[in-house]
């Protein structure tokens, strides 16, 4: 591809949702009613006291409105994009009834670009306490532990298997909802703090559990979820098939190719990932983007807003149809995808009714590419190696000071994600991230 | 339709609505385009000695997402020859014989001044005369405006002088800067003023620039006190006409100026005391089209409440009206929230709480949600809840049965005749 | 803070002195309040007492009642003088 032409298809992964106009943010600032015991704060996962900042905005303290907001979230500027607000803050206004809620995530939106584009100082680190914590992982879980923990006084080492902190809002969320540099530049703040961040390197691999469990003071370990796993299906080696995460991962990181113009693609899955893997494949020029799902509309995971959007990007959905097989041509390339046909039986343990098979529905999707966004695998081997109780995969915590079956490890984020509890969203993982820092601090501070 | 016509001190006009005298009605074109518009009338651009004004001159009092709450501005009179303007007084009226013309006039407080200038306008054929006696800013450093309508004496004095030479009625502008406003208004009736029209513009700063430290509005970075008006300063010029209106010793017409934006505001004017009012800042912020929906709002009020003609409105609020003193301490209200309308944000709470009387509390509904009542023993009625609440009908302020009244002054009297 | 309550005190007080005939020798008000000072009737050796009010609606109260009174007795001169 010719360097002009990857410029034009670049700017089709910029930012989709505009800015508000300087006149929009004052109307709309002006427009909360400054409630008193907000349902908007309670409704927010971190509590941000959102008509405080709100006033900020219309009185012109725009600094004092981001410290606000990155005060009770330090994933506050990436929030504000990725945050499924109607079900959130946006959701319990007050004004929903009476009008139209106020546009809280566009605010928010609003006063982290002033703070990314004025660089003040938000913070400071705390008093040294010559504790030393080693974190695992620099996503929004770690990123926001390591946060708290600098102001606390502690010394903080991240360790990070990529090249560049943030975890999926870098990796993982689709650049047009979220661009890379705002996930970069809330990991940067908190570097900022004196918080060490050693990228390119892997616990397990490059340096072993047991390395960090005896040489630091505390432990939290902020690694995720894994990439796809595969669907354990015949004719997953073929040359087309992919993992939604290292598809959009490349797109993410600027590595836009031409390998999907013109192409029909297929996306097995129905959460949002699914959803940002079919958009991307879109605007990398697949001609028609296919989602397959095993079950219907209402039990898919992904948020009405989300869908909405695959829609107007002319996606179209195949409800329950189940990938049996997927078929390839003599040069091993992928030609196209053999399903079953699916209808809904009792509900299940997820409380979602159960998908059963329709015998002898077998049916064939041409297709030249496969993409595979069935949610995420566990890292349970570096669990494992950390003689961690988990279930499978999803380590074991206290729900309130985020602290594993070892008293001096902890662990917050998507790595504790599943079973019913809560969502893995970046606004939770921030949260626990703050909560599992306080628990830190107070057991380190309790120790004589 | 009602009958908006109105009689003014002897003017008559076609509606009550007249432009004040201002930018608006600086030249003939523009005060031609107001009438052409609807306006009933126009007070002229107060004429005098040609001025040279500085740029920039206005600045706005915006608040919130709302522009123009107030306006400020640091404009003097005219700055264009006599001979011109009385030219266009001409033309105007010859155009548009059934609308009102008033000339503003301010000179030195000189008698033959006042004479020449009341002689000449006249020849143009105004309707009436307006006497200047309110800006605040620059003229009045000049011994004219504010500075002799602040000085009773010199209030009747120079009416007097006007009136020797007037065969138009005569109708004296007041300032407001002053404390009581009845003081300046008796001495222009004692100088024999036909009307008094009230208020001119509040001495004020808009502002001050945080980044460059200049005033608002500033002229090369220096700054000087304006006049305020707009939409902010209605109740000040409504509780001053009232003033007036309930004084017995100002029996002379009232032309209510302030803040005056649409019918609504009109017609509070004029049930407070005012026979017409005049209209400045909303002109400048929207245009003379707002004269439609004056009048056809007007119209249909009037309609609605089965009055005949606009002149039956005036007046009917002042006598209720009066001194503190005379208002009955028995009365009791008490604010009652109405969990149908109530949206949760709460505002009342926080307000009683910290600033009333901590009457409203917390309890838990027939379906285990939150929700706010009133403790009505402990309310004062005080309506703070209900102003701060943004939701309609949630909060109703509730008139209790009474005790018999009992006033401060009824009471006072009754204490001393026992103390004997 | 119940201010209600302070004043449910004070009018049984006023009620008091209004119901036993006492008679009431003079109010008097200044920056503590209200001061009543009463005398039981026909007791003219016994020490007149003093009444504090101290709440806005019991100050209201005590001369609201006594205009009732003031009513009462104009409505039976009236009455008797027919
Ligand atoms: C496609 C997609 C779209 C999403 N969209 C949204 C959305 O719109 N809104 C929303 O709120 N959430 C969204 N999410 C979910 C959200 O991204 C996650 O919940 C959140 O990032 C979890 O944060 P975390 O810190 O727990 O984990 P992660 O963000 O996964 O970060 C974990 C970090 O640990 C590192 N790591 C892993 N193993 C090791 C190791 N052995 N050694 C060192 N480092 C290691 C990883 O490289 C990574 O940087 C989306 C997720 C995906 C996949
Ligand atoms: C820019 C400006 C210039 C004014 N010039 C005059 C004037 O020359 N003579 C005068 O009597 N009043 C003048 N006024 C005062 C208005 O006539 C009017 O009394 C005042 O603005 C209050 O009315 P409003 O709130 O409708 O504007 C002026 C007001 C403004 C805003
Ligand atoms: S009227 Fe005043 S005192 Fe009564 S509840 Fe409302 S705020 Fe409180």
């Amino acid at each position: 591809m010719n360097a002009s032409a990857a410029t034009d298809l670049w700017k089709v992964f910029d930012e989709i949702h505009p800015d508000l106009k300087p006149k929009q943010v004052m109307e709309e600032a002006n427009r909360c009613l400054f409630c008193f015991d907000a349902p908007c704060t309670k409704a927010c996962p971190t509590g941000i006291d959102v008509p405080s900042f709100i006033r900020k905005i219309a009185t012109g303290n725009l600094k004092g409105s981001a410290r606000v907001i990155m005060e009770a979230n330090p994933m506050g500027a990436t929030c504000a994009r990725v945050c499924p607000t109607e079900e959130l803050c946006e959701g319990a206004c007050v004004l929903g009834e009476a009008s139209l809620p106020v546009m809280i995530g566009d605010l928010q939106k609003h006063a982290t670009n002033w703070a990314m584009k004025n660089h003040p100082q938000l913070f400071e680190a705390g008093k040294p306490s010559g504790r030393e914590i080693a974190i695992v992982g620099a996503g929004p879980a770690g990123l926001s532990a390591a946060r708290q923990l600098a102001r606390f006084g502690h010394q903080v080492t991240i360790y990070e298997k990529r090249e560049k902190p943030g975890g999926l809002d870098t990796y993982g969320i689709v650049p047009f909802r979220l661009p890379q540099k705002v996930a970069l530049w809330e990991a940067d703040q908190v570097e900022q703090l004196g918080v060490m961040i050693k990228t390119g390197i892997a616990v397990g691999r490059d340096i072993s559990a047991d390395f960090i469990q005896t040489h630091f003071d505390a432990v939290m370990l902020a690694v995720g979820m894994a990439d796809v796993p595969d669907l354990g299906i015949p004719g997953e080696e073929l040359d087309g098939v992919f993992s939604a995460l290292e598809l959009i991962e490349k797109v993410k990181d600027g590595q836009v190719t031409d390998r999907f113009m013109g192409r029909t693609a297929i996306v097995v899955g129905a959460g949002n990932t699914a959803i940002d893997a079919a958009t991307t494949l879109k605007r990398l020029g697949a001609t028609r983007v296919q989602m397959i799902y095993r079950r219907t509309e209402s039990e898919m995971t992904a948020y009405p807003a989300e869908y909405r959007f695959a829609k107007e990007d002319g996606i179209t959905c195949s409800w329950l149809t189940q990938p049996k097989k997927v078929i390839g041509d003599t040069a091993g390339r992928v030609t196209g995808v053999e399903c079953a046909r699916m209808r809904l039986g009792k509900p299940d343990g997820s409380g979602r009714r159960r998908p059963i098979e329709i015998e002898n529905s077998n049916f064939l999707l041409e297709a030249d590419i496969f993409v595979k966004a069935i949610g995420q695998g566990r890292h349970t081997s570096l669990i494992d190696a950390f003689r961690l109780k988990h279930d499978h995969g999803i380590v074991s915590v206290d729900a309130r000071t985020f602290q594993t079956s070892d008293p001096n490890v902890f662990a917050a984020g998507d790595v504790t994600f599943g079973n019913g509890s809560g969502e893995a969203t970046v606004v939770a993982a921030a949260q626990q991230g703050k909560l599992a820092a306080l628990a830190i601090h107070r057991q380190l501070m309790s120790r004589v | 339709m009602a009958d908006l016509r109105i009689d003014f001190a002897g003017i008559k006009s076609g509606n009550p609505f007249w432009l004040a005298s201002g930018p608006p009605t600086n030249t003939g074109y523009q005060v031609q385009r107001a009438f052409e518009a609807g306006w009933g009338g126009a007070v002229w651009k107060t004429l005098g000695e040609p001025v040279i004004n500085v740029t920039s001159r206005f600045s706005g009092m915006h608040y919130g997402s709302q522009r123009v709450a107030g306006f400020n501005n640091i404009e003097l009179i005219t700055d264009r020859p006599l001979e011109i303007n009385l030219q266009e007084i001409e033309e105007t009226k010859v155009n548009y014989p059934d609308h009102t013309i008033i000339a503003s006039l301010m000179v030195e407080p000189k008698r033959e001044k006042w004479h020449e200038i009341v002689k000449k306008v006249e020849a143009a054929g105004v309707d009436g005369l307006e006497l200047n006696f309110g800006c605040p800013h620059g003229m009045a450093e000049r011994g004219m405006g504010a500075a002799s309508g602040q000085v009773p004496e010199l209030v009747e004095k120079q009416t007097c002088w006007a009136k020797e030479a007037a065969e138009t009625p005569v109708i004296v502008k007041l300032t407001p800067n002053i404390t009581d406003i009845t003081a300046t208004a008796y001495a222009a009736s004692q100088g024999g003023a036909d009307a008094i029209s009230m208020i001119n513009t509040i001495n004020s700063l808009m502002g001050v620039d945080l980044d460059t430290w200049n005033t608002i509005p500033n002229v090369a970075g220096k700054g000087t006190h304006g006049g305020y008006c707009g939409p902010a300063v209605k109740p000040i010029a409504l509780s001053m006409v009232a003033e007036c209106a309930r004084d017995p010793d100002i029996s002379v017409p009232i032309s209510g100026i302030g803040g005056i934006e649409n019918w609504r505001d009109a017609a509070e004017f004029m049930l407070m005391g005012a026979s017409c009012v005049q209209i400045c800042t909303a002109a400048m912020h929207h245009g003379f089209r707002i004269v439609e929906d004056l009048i056809d709002g007007l119209n249909n009020y009037l309609d609605s409440k089965g009055i005949a003609s606009v002149m039956d409105l005036v007046g009917q609020s002042v006598p209720k009206y009066m001194s503190w003193g005379d208002l009955d301490l028995n009365h009791k209200r008490v604010a009652r929230i109405n969990l149908d309308q109530c949206i949760h944000c709460n505002k009342c709470y926080i307000a009683c709480e910290d600033a009333a009387h901590q009457c409203i509390e917390w309890f838990v509904d027939a379906k285990g949600k939150r929700a706010l009542k009133v403790r009505e023993e402990d309310c004062v009625g005080c309506n703070l809840c209900s102003i701060v609440c943004p939701a309609e009908g949630a909060i109703h302020m509730i008139d209790q049965p009474g005790e018999f009244p009992m006033t401060w002054n009824e009471r006072q009297h009754l204490i001393h005749t026992i103390g004997g | 803070m119940h201010e209600h309550t302070q004043f449910m005190n004070e009018k049984v007080k006023i009620d008091q002195i209004l119901q036993r005939s006492y008679l009431i020798i003079s109010i008097e008000e200044n920056l503590s309040g209200t001061f009543v000072t009463v005398q039981p009737q026909g007791e003219q050796e016994s020490p007149p007492g003093t009444v504090h009010l101290v709440t806005a609606d019991g100050r209201r109260y005590l001369t609201s009642r006594l205009f009732e009174r003031k009513r009462v007795h104009a409505q039976k001169s009236e009455n008797t003088a027919r």
